[in-house]
């Protein structure tokens, strides 16, 4: 795809590579054949699909049907939890699963759909996670906190209790702060489990405000059971049921017109 | 109708507080009021002293306490150390690198250690430790402090595995999830995140591990050697409740010998006492 990568250099998207007719990209997510069990019960079904990169692409469906199963098995943290991942996922051309674990969460960070924090302070929670995989001299360091707390939204409202901690911050608080946790390891997708499920109107417009702004350097996927948030920020969608992918296209067509009778049973449902 | 049966419940409720405090009260002051005969006649100098000994059937005799009190705090030191370092690895193996399934096998045995008696511990110290203390440290007994601290290590084991393990529970089904989620190691995590975290709450554990240590009779007397002495590592020792159970039954009408072991056990509950208390201050503000 692209013979000669450069990466960029600037705090925050050194994730940035140069295509050789000069555009910027991030990696592309290609799912072929991926079937997960956990025990006997198999979770998700021959599921294919490419994510593509610089947009976001929101996964929807009846809770059970698999959708965490499937941001976990990307950065394989269903292992973690004795689950069995067969088939094969790709970041651009290299396939994960063949990929050390921690360096591939490294790439591909996860933000859980509770907010939770670190029992530690706000710039410990980013530091503890820094000083593990890189080596940053300490200036550098205080300059990244304050970078990705800026990213998302958050230095301004805790710039004087960087050393206070977290367990104080509120929930939507603590959920941008994750967003962080997960920027901070320099990662080429940014998988999100239901983020706003537990917070206010307020924190979710902010947390989509920071995902769109993000959507430039990062490939993100968004789990959501909110329909109305996947019409308002997410350029592809996915939707799933039973553990398999029954219909996914841009946004527009699929919430538009919708092929399957599942899917328009979902809307309605939904919508109430 | 329900009314009545909730007045009811908490109506037993406070009775067995009142009972309980009650009967300690009760202990507390009948051991005050037993001990009144020492301190009056040998006094608080020759209870507690540098230079006497434990001598209490000589012609002159002396009530010296402070020697098994040493050794008393000596080896139940010696003991929780002894158990908190196998103790906080053996919890750390169990909960981080051996399989779930053979982790709760060791757990369920550690269970049943716990309910083994103790004068078997002192048994096997006895005809194990004590001989190989002998052998290899050339000593004129093998019964000492040392052999002492062993036993009663080994006996605080499962108290402290068990706390550790819970404390470490709790960090782990909190934060390990979030810790592997951003790339990084089990080792790091333990260093960084569930030392600190769980700091406080493993020593109000190692307090009541003490406590306990302290209040330990018979596998002790077992292989302590049982003489008032001031304690030394590989010297023979003597705690409180070893001297007050192997006196205690013998003492024909020496009053003043009676009243002193009072006076010793007086000290006893009081040293029990503060670390009931230093233990529950250090409980409950965990950072978790
Ligand atoms: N750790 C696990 N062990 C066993 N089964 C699991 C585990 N996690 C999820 N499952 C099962 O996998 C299915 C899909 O779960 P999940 O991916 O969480 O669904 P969703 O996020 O769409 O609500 C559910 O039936 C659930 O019971
Ligand atoms: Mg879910």
């Amino acid at each position: 795809m692209f013979i000669e990568i450069i990466t960029y250099r600037v705090v925050g998207c050194s994730n940035i590579k140069i295509r050789k007719d000069g555009s910027l990209t991030v990696a592309n997510i290609i799912v072929k054949n991926l079937n997960v069990f956990y025990g006997k019960k198999q979770v998700l079904k021959n599921i294919d699909t490419k994510i593509n990169s610089g947009r976001i692409t929101a996964i929807i469906g009846q809770s059970g049907c698999g959708k965490s199963t499937f941001l976990k098995s990307i950065n394989r943290i269903v292992e973690e939890e004795n689950g069995r991942i067969n088939g094969h996922i790709y970041l651009d051309e290299e396939d994960i699963l063949k990929e050390d674990s921690q360096i591939l969460r490294r790439k591909i960070g996860l933000v859980f759909q509770q907010p939770e924090a670190f029992p530690m302070s706000i710039e410990k929670n980013l530091s503890y996670i820094m000083n593990y995989h890189f080596n940053y001299k300490k200036l550098e360091l205080k300059e990244r906190i304050k970078t990705y707390l800026q990213m998302v939204g958050l230095y301004g409202e805790v710039k004087e209790e960087l050393s206070n901690p977290a367990k104080n911050l509120s929930g939507g608080q603590k959920q941008r702060l994750a967003i962080a946790r997960c920027l901070c390891l320099n990662p080429e997708v940014l998988l999100l489990d239901e983020p706003c499920s537990a917070l206010d109107l307020k924190n979710t417009l902010d947390i989509e405000k920071m995902l769109l702004e993000l959507k430039k350097k990062y490939t993100i996927v968004l789990v959501t059971h909110n329909l109305s948030q996947a019409k308002r920020i997410a350029d592809d969608v996915i939707f799933m049921s039973e553990g398999e992918i029954v219909e996914e296209g841009s946004s527009k067509d699929i919430f538009s017109q919708p092929k399957s009778r599942k899917m328009r049973e979902y809307i309605e449902y939904m919508e109430g | 109708m329900i009314k009545v049966k909730d007045r009811v419940l908490k109506g037993m409720v406070y009775i067995s507080l009142g009972v309980t405090i009650f009967l300690f009260a009760l202990i507390f002051i009948y051991l005050i009021i037993k001990s009144i005969p020492a301190i009056n006649n040998i006094g608080l100098g020759g209870l507690i002293n540098l230079k006497e000994k434990w001598y209490p059937i000589g012609a002159t005799p002396t009530f010296n306490l402070l020697p098994a009190i040493c050794g008393t705090l000596y080896t139940s030191f010696l003991a929780t150390i002894f158990a908190f370092i196998f103790g906080l690895s053996a919890a750390l193996m169990l909960n981080f690198y051996l399989p779930e399934k053979f982790a709760n096998i060791i757990f369920s045995f550690l269970d049943m250690l716990a309910g083994v008696p103790s004068v078997v511990f002192g048994f096997i110290g006895l005809s194990t430790l004590v001989p190989f203390l002998l052998k290899h440290f050339n000593l004129s007994t093998g019964q000492c402090i040392l052999a002492a601290s062993i036993v009663l290590g080994v006996m605080l084991l499962p108290f402290i595995i068990s706390t550790c393990s819970e404390s470490i529970k709790l960090v782990r089904d909190r934060y390990e999830g979030m810790s592997k989620n951003a790339g990084i190691s089990k080792e790091y995590f333990i260093i960084h995140i569930v030392f600190t975290s769980i700091k406080r709450s493993i020593l109000a554990g190692l307090v009541m591990a003490l406590g306990r240590a302290i209040g330990e009779t018979m596998a002790v007397m077992m292989v302590i050697g049982n003489s008032a002495i001031f304690p030394k590592l590989l010297g023979r020792g003597q705690t409180i409740p070893g001297i007050t159970a192997l006196e205690m039954g013998s003492i024909g009408i020496n009053e003043i010998h009676l009243s002193a072991l009072y006076v010793a056990n007086l000290i006893l509950l009081i040293i029990l006492l503060i670390l009931i208390l230093v233990s529950q201050l250090l409980k409950g503000n965990d950072r978790i």
